[in-house]
């Protein structure tokens, strides 16, 4: 794979995703907190992985660190064998938009509130220079077709989820990172994202998510659990 | 989100600058047009020059630029560091707090202004009154300044303060809940208010004093409200007894070698019609001058100096009948005595004792009280002053018009601050107003009343924006203290600065700031109450 002339690094067909002894720690009103304690993990490429855990064990913090939105405070992050940690904000910004879609945890915090369904997938492609001729598939697909030319203010919780998974997914990224995708949804709409993930899975993007959902947790091909800011048992098959 | 998706911070601050085209271009575009009305119905003049209005849009075009440059550079600056966070420790400069480099700013343009300036421009020698710009730049600054400061300190608080409360009753609690859970948004409610209070409080300050003190100084300069010269000596009309007292002036003595003019009053009557303010330093001119009596032929004169002289000097006069030298005995001096014309020094003497002496001269009615009137009695009993003098003459002329202008422009910059603030009020309602009506259904569900509700919003618009009143008020205070000594614009001139403390303009302020409490009171609560509860509890 040719190294990307924008980016200056090399990064070969879909990336996984590689944890050396990572730690991060965030300083608190009452000293540090350690959200992440010397984790090691390897994301598989065109994997779909799921990182399971209790509330406040790290989860979150590891799946940004994953998607290059945070740095570790030590350790290393390889995506696609290139240590990101040591390339510039520059670079690694790039990198996020070539190659990573990240769904947040909170459905607003994925949508622009002013523009529509329809906008907002074409935006994605944009972003990553891709054709757009696939816009309304990706919405066919998650069964947002009567609703293309909503904003989000005018999508239920459900619908703004799905949305923001095909805001992620547009422009096909080479990982995706989904923070409990099927959180705000119903059992059917879930089965569809959850059917859309295992379907970039199969298509070879890496994907990780953080789920409670046993739904998704099924359709994962492994599974790490994460307890305290440490991995709890090696990545076992879902 | 869009950092997530790889947008960088240059783009975010150029996404920025494009969203502010439309409102920037036509704030410009109002702005100029706004300016240009302002200053046709102001003054100087109605009629504005071709170049003074391509002048103006330069200006607006600049403005415009600048702001654009603002937005860009903070945006992106803003995203940047919203990118790093995480990874590079902030750097020292970064942390200081950026009203500093405005409050440096001020001090730094205050220190230029007054080197460039060189201090006001003398009223005499048909030069202009101007107002010291440094009396008008370095405190709209350091307002801003101040204001950020304020904020910065009542978000400080706010933050320590969120655990207490618990003793409250619930009105009072609910109220410092929404004013500590979001204490960014409280404290710009107080700057927002703050500010325009500042400018309007310290603007009606320096106003009033700047006219205090050119009316004093005026009125000291002719002596009284209105100076009339007689042809010979006359005794005061029955109509303006206790309003006009008789003076004999000389103004070509000298005394000690040096030009005087020689000022021969009745001390019980002077003290009454000269001019004299009671907020000037002392000695007062009635205190001296009436200590002033008449020791009879022979006796050393006494007198009230006005300036200064050697001790032991002769007063030497010319006169027809004879030169006059005599012995004067200084009984009590002062700078700020009124009637020093000319810019030369003044002996107060009695006047019967320069009577004797000398009758050559000009008698005079030094008047207090209005022109009209005064003229109107002296012609009831057929005086016909030789020259009238006023010291209205004097303020009303175009050498002071700058000062007017001046102060209705600054007057215009307040309001269009406080139409500034009232929008960051009601940004400050909106931006609440769903948290607010969530609030409200779920709390009157819990049993509280419409009207414990309606206080909890009063006490929460009235903390913030009361606490900006009274940081408002203060800053005018200590800029006015700061820079009291430059409202003169005729330093040369006694008295130096008389301050003028706009009571009755704050009191107005302050009114119409309760009232504006009250209506945003009442209606945020009918907005709240004007909520389906049904529609609100799906939302949440």
């Amino acid at each position: 794979m040719k190294p990307d002339r924008l980016i200056g690094v090399e990064v070969a067909g879909a990336p996984g995703v590689e944890l050396r002894g990572i730690v991060r720690r965030y300083a608190g009103a009452n000293g540090d907190v350690v959200a992440l304690d010397g984790v090691d993990a390897v994301f598989p490429a065109g994997t779909f992985t799921v990182v399971a855990g209790p509330s406040g064990s790290g989860k979150t913090t590891l799946l940004r660190l994953v998607a290059l939105l945070d740095r570790p405070v030590r350790g290393h992050v390889l995506l696609g064998g290139v240590d990101v940690t040591i390339v510039s904000p520059r670079e690694r910004r790039l990198l996020r938009r070539r190659y990573v879609g990240y769904m947040f945890q909170q459905p607003g915090d994925n949508l622009l509130e002013y523009l529509s369904a329809d906008e907002h997938v074409r935006l994605g492609h944009r972003l990553r220079a891709a054709e757009a001729s696939t816009n309304t598939e990706l919405l066919d697909v998650l069964g947002l077709t009567d609703r293309v030319s909503h904003r989000p203010a005018h999508l239920s919780g459900g619908e703004q989820q799905r949305l923001a998974f095909a805001f992620a997914a547009a422009g096909s990224p080479r990982l995706l990172v989904a923070d409990e995708p099927t959180a705000a949804l119903d059992h059917a709409a879930g089965a569809r994202v959850v059917e859309a993930l295992r379907a970039l899975a199969d298509r070879g993007v890496t994907v990780v998510a953080s789920s409670h959902d046993p739904a998704v947790v099924a359709a994962a091909g492994s599974v790490i659990r994460i307890v305290h800011g440490r991995i709890a048992a090696e990545p076992e098959p879902s | 989100m869009l950092l997530a998706h790889g947008v960088g911070p240059i783009a975010l601050g150029a996404k920025a600058i494009l969203e502010s085209v439309l409102p920037f271009g036509v704030g410009g575009v109002a702005g100029w047009f706004a300016s240009s009305a302002l200053v046709r119905a102001v003054g100087p003049s109605s009629l504005l020059s071709s170049r003074s209005q391509l002048e103006g849009v330069l200006f607006a075009a600049i403005a415009v630029a600048a702001g654009f440059g603002c937005i860009g550079v903070v945006a992106s600056l803003r995203c940047r560091q919203r990118e790093r966070a995480s990874f590079v420790r902030p750097t020292t400069i970064s942390r200081v707090p950026w009203e500093l480099f405005v409050l440096a700013g001020a001090a730094v343009g205050a220190v230029v202004l007054s080197a460039a300036s060189g201090g006001a421009t003398s009223i005499g020698g048909g030069a202009v009154a101007r107002v010291d710009p440094v009396v008008l730049v370095a405190p709209l600054l350091g307002f801003v300044a101040a204001s950020a400061a304020a904020a910065r300190l009542m978000m400080f608080v706010l933050r320590r303060a969120r655990r207490g409360g618990d003793r409250l009753g619930n009105s009072s609690w609910l109220a410092w809940r929404r004013l500590t859970g979001i204490p960014g948004a409280a404290a710009l409610l107080m700057a927002a208010v703050a500010l325009p209070t500042a400018v309007g409080v310290y603007g009606a300050t320096v106003n009033a004093s700047v006219h205090r003190t050119l009316n004093d100084q005026n009125r000291m300069l002719i002596g009284a409200d209105v100076v009339v010269d007689l042809p010979q000596r006359e005794k005061v009309p029955a109509a303006l007894k206790n309003r006009a007292s008789l003076v004999l002036r000389r103004d070509h003595p000298t005394f000690g070698g040096d030009p005087f003019s020689v000022i021969g009053v009745d001390p019980a009557a002077f003290a009454k019609t000269a001019f004299w303010d009671g907020a000037m330093p002392a000695p007062s001119m009635p205190s001296l001058v009436r200590k002033l009596h008449d020791d009879g032929p022979g006796a050393p004169i006494e007198a009230v100096l006005s300036g200064s002289a050697a001790n032991g000097s002769t007063l030497d006069m010319v006169d027809p009948k004879g030169d006059v030298h005599v012995s004067v005995n200084v009984i009590a001096s002062a700078t700020n005595l009124p009637g020093k014309q000319g810019g030369y020094p003044a002996l107060f003497v009695d006047r019967a004792a320069l009577e004797r002496l000398s009758t050559a001269g000009t008698y005079q009615f030094w008047i207090h009280g209005d022109v009209t009137s005064a003229l109107g009695a002296l012609a009831a009993a057929g005086i016909a002053p030789t020259f009238v003098r006023t010291a209205d003459s004097v303020t009303d002329g175009s050498y002071v018009q700058p000062v007017a202008y001046t102060f209705s422009f600054l007057n215009a910059l307040v309001t269009l601050i406080g139409a500034v603030a009232g929008g960051a009020l009601l940004l400050y309602l909106d931006a609440r107003s769903r948290a607010r009506r969530v609030g409200y259904v779920l709390a009157r569900r819990m049993g509280l009343s419409r009207l414990a509700h309606l206080a909890s919003i009063a006490i929460e618009l009235g903390v913030a924006m009361l606490a900006g009143l009274a940081a408002g008020v203060a800053f005018s205070v200590g800029a006015t203290a700061l820079l009291s000594s430059r409202f003169s614009v005729d330093p040369q001139i006694p008295p130096h600065t008389v301050l003028s403390y706009p009571w009755r303009a704050a009191a107005i302020d302050a009114g119409v700031l309760l009232v504006v409490i009250v209506v945003a009171t009442i209606a945020a609560q009918f907005a709240s109450e004007r909520t389906p509860a049904a529609e609100v509890l799906r939302e949440a």
